[in-house]
């Protein structure tokens, strides 16, 4: 008996100290754990991707925008037609009139309200800009940028991070109704809710019924891996407490909206709640209806199986239901369930954001960050990219270029490439950037690095070098006459004009206008090929050019971008202005990170870069450019083809009062096009400018440059009864002074333009 | 006749040029007006930075406005980049035209420039 005493003695104590050293090792479990919860908890608890964002809408009375342009840009950005165009995110048409409520946004100059306006257009432009509620009339206002682009972490988790406050109020509390309704109550267990869907997955012979409280559904999401073992459930229940007792419900509420696992898009995952109401419904998580809330909720259990992309009615029913659930809670009144469930479900078409649709544009982005950044951290820091791109002179590039290319092909019977890129006149910054026919395909950038012969392209900087060096005028007559140049291999070099003939002396208008290679290379090899490449060189060309006759007529290999860059200087008058993508970086809480200001050089004066533009301008409505810009009559461009042998490469470059475009066209195996400038890439560049280039007012030209009227043959002075009578741009110190023969003796002759206008008259 | 669209294309130009201008004149148009006023009162406050900022906003809505590459080339000279001043003052001259007010405010910033960088 006493033996038997001793003996539960003994075993009591031993249980005894088995739970001493059970609870001690559980102690110190349990510390070690919550080094991980803690550590996690409070670190960084995402990679966040960074977003690019075009450059944001200025609306402005007087802005040269078209209604048509307008209402594409607003569908872009996500606007959703409406009656009134009075709530977040949507717009209405009246005629003329636009109404839209923009919605808020976070700029790196300050964060702007949501708005409704009212604007009405009239000829091209905007006419009124007003608020749409006081009828109060605006100076400017801007609407939020479009997303074009994500640069997501290696796993490819995409997610926007929100506060609880962002989020309409029925999404959180329908969220905790449905998932966790003791979730205000407990301490990160419910031992309640366990059994309760124990009995019920043990009655229905099969799981109906999950018990996890939203606190453990995020220690499992957040800390754990996928595996069904009991030590990890083991786990889970302790990281749970753990997270409960030093955090409190909104915290962890926040971090759960912000971890919960929505959908799949290829190999990008949706989480959280921010993200998943662009995913489904395209608008931010403030703006979701009672609705769209309830269908949120109804996919959280899982994402797959409720797909509502796939699986509609399943979808639908189970929304019904959360909307139940709803108003039984009353979080939601009659009214708003009877609305809710009579809207048929709907979701916007599957994002294709998982890779952007403007690649070659991003190529850029990315190229301009990498002086400044690390690649992981544009992975994973959730910066905010904002850009230049112009979404409405994209869809413009980008129609001409489909547009002009079916009909290519039916001509040529062969498959093309393209490079494009289309920069802002002044400020350098880049708009658009097109590095392959197929939208959205990612791969060898044609825009950025191809590098082809630009065959005449570089014509102007022959004469930019004579009006520098040699105060050579428009009406400078220049030799076109055959050469014969001697080369290392010991065949001679002889170009050859594009038509094969022989113009003898020519002025210097025609010479670039018609593109002719006997007068490029004369001249060239008049001024010294040194200095031609110089020119080159100061227009904004960095690379090196070999000292070779053939230089003039463009055997140097650019690319688009580059040859952008030389368009660039002659447009801004002679100012280099480095192209430019990024505006400004942001970090995730908004702080201002870096600005890439504008930058600007001159590099020649802008008298002597007049002439050139003019012979530009001349170029493309009389010259080599006519056949499009005969087409082009009510519009201000300038701009120049080229050809390459055998018809490789087809180029035009040129530029508006707003815009400078370079078109490169050709064969990625350098095959014949069969294409010259003219008939290849000048008819995509002219109907895109058609499109873009609303402003038609031609630049003032310098006080140091006169418009005289001349005889083109002579180059003297001439009046209208001369055959080849033309009035030219002259700089101060280079007007002729002599009258031509052809003048009639009581001409006006001998006056500059300014009195020439009233004879106009 | 292709030489007389030549001429009309130059008459066009006509147009854009103004009489010469000896006083200070507004901008007339009402958006980049108030983001010159904004960008001036930055300038006060001493945010060179906002102030470029606002300015380069004005720009892209018209990028060939004089008083704009002025007011940028000041912010730049009280930043000190005297570079980059000297060379948006030199813009805003070849855009003057016969703005003669604007035209002695840059000269006499370029005055300026060289007497800072001769130091």
């Amino acid at each position: 008996m006493r033996f038997l005493l001793r003996y539960w003695l003994v075993l009591l104590g031993l249980v005894g100290v088995a739970i001493a050293v059970a609870i001690l090792w559980l102690f110190f479990y349990a510390l070690d754990l919550n080094k991980t919860v803690v550590e996690k908890f409070e670190g960084k608890r995402w990679s966040i991707p960074s977003r690019v964002y075009a450059r944001p809408l200025e609306l402005f009375p007087g802005k040269y925008l078209n209604q048509e342009s307008f209402e594409r840009e607003l569908q872009t950005v996500g606007y959703q037609i409406s009656d009134d165009g009075l709530t977040s995110g949507t717009y209405a048409r009246q005629g003329n009139r636009v109404t839209l409520t923009r919605r808020a946004f976070k700029y790196p100059d300050g964060k702007e309200p949501s708005l409704s306006l009212t604007l009405s257009f009239e000829n091209n432009r905007v006419k009124m800009l007003q608020d749409a509620k006081t009828g109060q009339n605006y100076q400017l206002q801007r609407i939020e940028p479009l997303l074009i682009a994500n640069i997501y972490p290696r796993l490819k988790e995409d997610r926007e991070l929100l506060r609880l406050q962002d989020l309409p109020p029925v999404l959180v509390q329908g969220l905790q109704a449905m998932e966790d309704r003791k979730f205000q109550k407990h301490h990160g267990i419910d031992f309640l809710g366990i059994l309760r869907a124990a009995w019920a997955n043990l009655t229905a012979g099969k799981v109906v019924q999950g018990g996890s409280t939203l606190t453990q559904q995020l220690v499992k999401n957040f800390y754990l891996d996928s595996e069904l073992t009991l030590e990890r459930k083991f786990n889970e229940a302790i990281m749970a407490f753990l997270l409960e007792i030093q955090y409190s419900k909104e915290e962890i509420l926040e971090a759960y909206i912000n971890e919960i696992y929505m959908g799949q898009e290829g190999s990008r995952s949706i989480h959280g709640f921010g993200q998943a109401a662009w995913f489904y419904f395209g608008k931010p998580a403030s703006e979701l209806t009672v609705g769209e809330s309830a269908t949120l909720i109804a996919i959280v259990p899982g994402p797959s199986l409720y797909n509502p992309r796939r699986f509609h009615e399943r979808v639908q029913a189970r929304r019904d239901m959360v909307v139940d659930v709803l108003l039984e809670d009353g979080l939601i009144t009659q009214v708003q369930a009877v609305q809710a469930k009579y809207r048929p479900l709907k979701v916007v078409p599957r994002s294709r954001l998982s890779f952007t649709q403007y690649p070659a544009f991003i190529d850029l982005v990315k190229q301009q960050l990498r002086r400044d950044y690390k690649e992981e951290d544009l992975r994973s820091d959730g910066l905010r990219i904002f850009t230049s791109f112009d979404p409405n002179v994209h869809y413009n590039a980008r129609r001409s270029l489909e547009r002009q290319l079916a009909q290519m092909y039916v001509r040529n019977n062969a498959p093309l490439q393209a490079g494009i890129v289309v920069t802002r006149r002044g400020t350098g910054e880049v708009m658009t950037v097109i590095g392959d026919v197929r939208p959205g395909f990612a791969g060898l950038n044609r825009a950025l690095s191809i590098h082809r012969p630009v065959g005449s392209l570089l014509k102007p900087a022959i004469y930019l070098t004579g009006v520098e060096q040699e105060n050579y005028t428009l009406t400078t007559l220049v030799d076109d006459d055959p050469i014969r140049i001697p080369q290392a291999s010991g065949q001679d070099w002889q170009p050859k004009n594009y038509d094969g003939e022989v113009h003898g002396n020519v002025p210097m208008l025609k010479a670039l206008a018609f593109s002719y290679n006997l007068s490029a290379v004369n001249t060239g090899l008049t001024l010294g090929v040194e200095n031609v490449i110089q020119t080159i060189s100061a227009l904004g060309y960095k690379g090196e050019i070999p000292v070779y006759p053939s230089v003039m007529l463009g055997t140097q290999e650019m690319s688009p971008f580059e040859v952008t860059q030389i368009y660039q200087t002659l447009a801004d008058d002679g100012f280099y202005t480095p192209l430019r993508a990024v505006r400004e970086v942001v970090d995730s809480n908004g702080k201002l990170l870096r600005r890439y200001p504008i930058n600007t050089e001159q590099r020649f004066p802008a008298e002597s870069v007049a002439l050139i533009k003019f012979a530009l301008n001349y170029g493309l409505y009389h010259g080599t450019g006519r056949s499009v810009g005969e087409r082009l009559q009510n519009k201000v461009l300038a701009g120049k083809t080229g050809t390459t042998d055998d018809m490789r490469d087809s180029w035009f470059a040129g530029f508006g009062n707003d815009y400078v475009g370079v078109v490169w066209l050709g064969n990625d195996d350098n095959k014949v096009t069969g294409l010259t400038g003219a008939t290849g890439a000048l008819r995509i560049w002219g109907e895109m400018m058609q499109g873009i280039a609303l402003d038609s007012v031609p630049d003032a030209l310098p006080d140091t440059v006169k418009l005289v009227g001349v005889d083109l043959e002579s180059g003297q002075l001439g009046d209208d009864n001369c055959e080849h009578f033309a009035v030219l741009p002259y700089k101060d110190g280079t007007l002729p002074d002599e009258k031509a023969d052809c003048a009639g003796s009581d001409s006006t002759a001998s006056t500059v333009w300014e009195d020439f206008m009233g004879w106009f008259q | 006749m292709k030489v007389v669209l030549g001429v009309l294309i130059i008459l066009l130009a006509a147009c854009a040029s103004q009489p010469p201008r000896d006083e200070q004149t507004e901008i007339k148009e009402p958006a980049q007006h108030s983001l010159l006023i904004w960008a001036e009162k930055l300038e006060a406050a001493g945010s060179f930075q906002q102030s470029a900022s606002q300015i380069e906003r004005l720009l892209r809505l018209e990028p060939r406005n004089a008083r704009a590459w002025y007011q940028l080339a000041r912010v730049h000279f009280r930043l000190a980049q005297y570079k980059q001043s000297r060379q948006f003052s030199l813009r805003s001259i070849s855009y003057a035209n016969n703005d003669r007010w604007l035209l002695k405010k840059n000269h006499e910033l370029i005055t300026q420039i060289d007497e800072a960088t001769r130091l």
